[in-house]
């Protein structure tokens, strides 16, 4: 019988490495790469008194000087949490003696006969589309409409999906997030407990392009000397399947150009943009994050992030009329309220 | 060689290659059962019936092995024909999240 890989944890951190040296037969399992993830894989454990299959994620740091990516998942997933956007837990690992993020297995909660599809699976359903050619969110928007409309799904689930993938989007923009593509996204299909058809956004589990973790170390410490740089730097954080091209005033998908395109679409976008202002807290997610790895996260780190969640905050009050200032001082306002 | 992509257990599509043609064929009463097990058929209505490449449902998951077995395995493009039946029918591609598998016969 194997161990529980809870047992394995120390300082916040899972030690895979020990674990499947003493639990030899889980490396028999014949782990599937993820189709778009090269070094992400499946691995059978048993954990919280069940075998389950859990995701590895090891850091990729081949091009980065840094581990950042793992912190930065963390963070994010902290991030939706104060919005109500579902995600993935992610826990952090020691695997191959470097870190990397374990994640459970998404589709355990949903019912036996749902499945997960993969977004770029619904684009190559279109006949046109294939994952190699350049696409944006309204393609994703009118594979979902075809698929719906295929398998005769109602109207309501087809809008709630589209919504999900929005705001999403919205609080993607504010998380600074430069990986948003149609694979990035997953999506629960077949039938719900109600034997019906239904499509679903699956709780999101590419999360660790975000929030500063593409720099490596030496330019984070530049940004942090240089204002007009960090500025810069942060204004070229886009995502891949953004804004159509009849909305975009640059070449590539700036993230302006996509949030104007989604708040004026919709009102409730608008709403909540807002809301993602008021309610996300990098001071209370970093807090989280240490008690969750029972650990610090890297001081420089922290500080860039700090510094490129303002920027970005008040860039995007500025787009969305809201006065920032006042919004810091509500929030801390909140704050004291809250310890008194 | 023939490629089976099966859904849950069951049948569904069969892919036989012919010279440099990929010819596809569903098995109906599978695909019916599969569609009331939550099936969406709508991942097979742009597969050709006779096509020079794979189904991508097929050619995505094929793609991955081929991928693990050249940079993880370190395995040469000589050995990987031969590899990767082996490994396909042993793992049938599948993910925990997935509910498709795959096996291939060589004749």
């Amino acid at each position: 019988m194997n161990e529980n890989i809870e047992e394995y944890r120390k300082d916040g951190i899972i030690d895979l490495d020990k674990y499947l040296l003493s639990n030899p037969s889980e490396k028999a399992y014949p782990y599937f790469i993820d189709g778009y993830e090269e070094n992400n894989f499946w691995l059978k454990v048993k954990r919280g008194g069940e075998e389950k299959y859990i995701y590895v994620k090891p850091a990729k740091n081949e091009y980065l000087d840094n581990n950042y990516n793992v912190y930065s998942g963390l963070l994010y997933e902290e991030l939706m949490k104060q919005v109500g956007i579902k995600t993935v837990d992610s826990y952090i690992a020691k695997y191959d003696n470097k870190l990397a993020t374990i994640s459970d297995n998404i589709i355990s909660n949903y019912s036996y006969n749902q499945f997960i599809i993969n977004g770029n699976e619904l684009l190559e359903c279109k006949r046109y589309m294939t994952s190699d050619e350049e696409y944006n969110i309204e393609d994703v928007f009118d594979a979902i409409h075809e698929y719906c409309r295929s398998e005769g799904i109602d109207k309501n689930i087809e809008k709630k999906c589209i919504k999900d993938i929005e705001k999403v989007c919205i609080a993607d923009i504010f998380t600074l997030s430069t990986d948003r593509k149609a694979n990035d996204l997953d999506f629960v299909v077949g039938n719900d407990e109600n034997e019906d058809q239904s499509i679903e956004l699956a709780p999101l589990s590419h999360n660790t392009y975000s929030l500063g973790s593409n720099f490596n170390t030496d330019e984070i410490y530049d940004m942090l000397d240089d204002d007009d740089m960090l500025a810069d730097r942060m204004n070229l954080c886009y995502f891949d399947a953004g804004v159509p091209d009849y909305k975009r005033e640059y070449e590539y998908p700036y993230w302006e150009d996509t949030l104007y395109y989604l708040i004026d679409k919709d009102e409730e976008n608008l709403n909540f943009a807002r809301q993602c202002a008021a309610n996300m807290n990098i001071d209370e997610a970093i807090k989280n994050v240490e008690k969750k790895i029972d650990g610090k996260i890297p001081f420089e780190y922290k500080e860039f992030v700090r510094v490129i969640w303002d920027n970005r905050l008040q860039n995007i009050c500025e787009c969305l009329g809201i006065d920032y200032l006042k919004l810091m001082d509500n929030k801390y306002y909140e704050k004291e309220m809250e310890e008194v | 060689m023939s490629i089976e992509v099966l859904w849950d257990e069951l049948n569904i599509l069969t892919i036989e290659k012919k010279d440099n043609l990929f010819v596809s064929s569903v098995n109906v009463e599978n695909l019916l059962n599969a569609k009331n097990n939550g099936f969406p058929v709508f991942l097979l209505k742009q597969i050709s019936t006779v096509s020079d490449e794979l189904p991508f449902i097929v050619k995505n998951r094929i793609g991955c092995i081929k991928n693990k077995l050249r940079f993880k395995d370190n395995i040469s493009e000589d050995e990987l024909e031969e590899n990767i039946y082996d490994y396909i029918n042993l793992t049938g591609c599948r993910r925990p999240i997935d509910k498709f598998s795959i096996n291939i016969q060589v004749n």
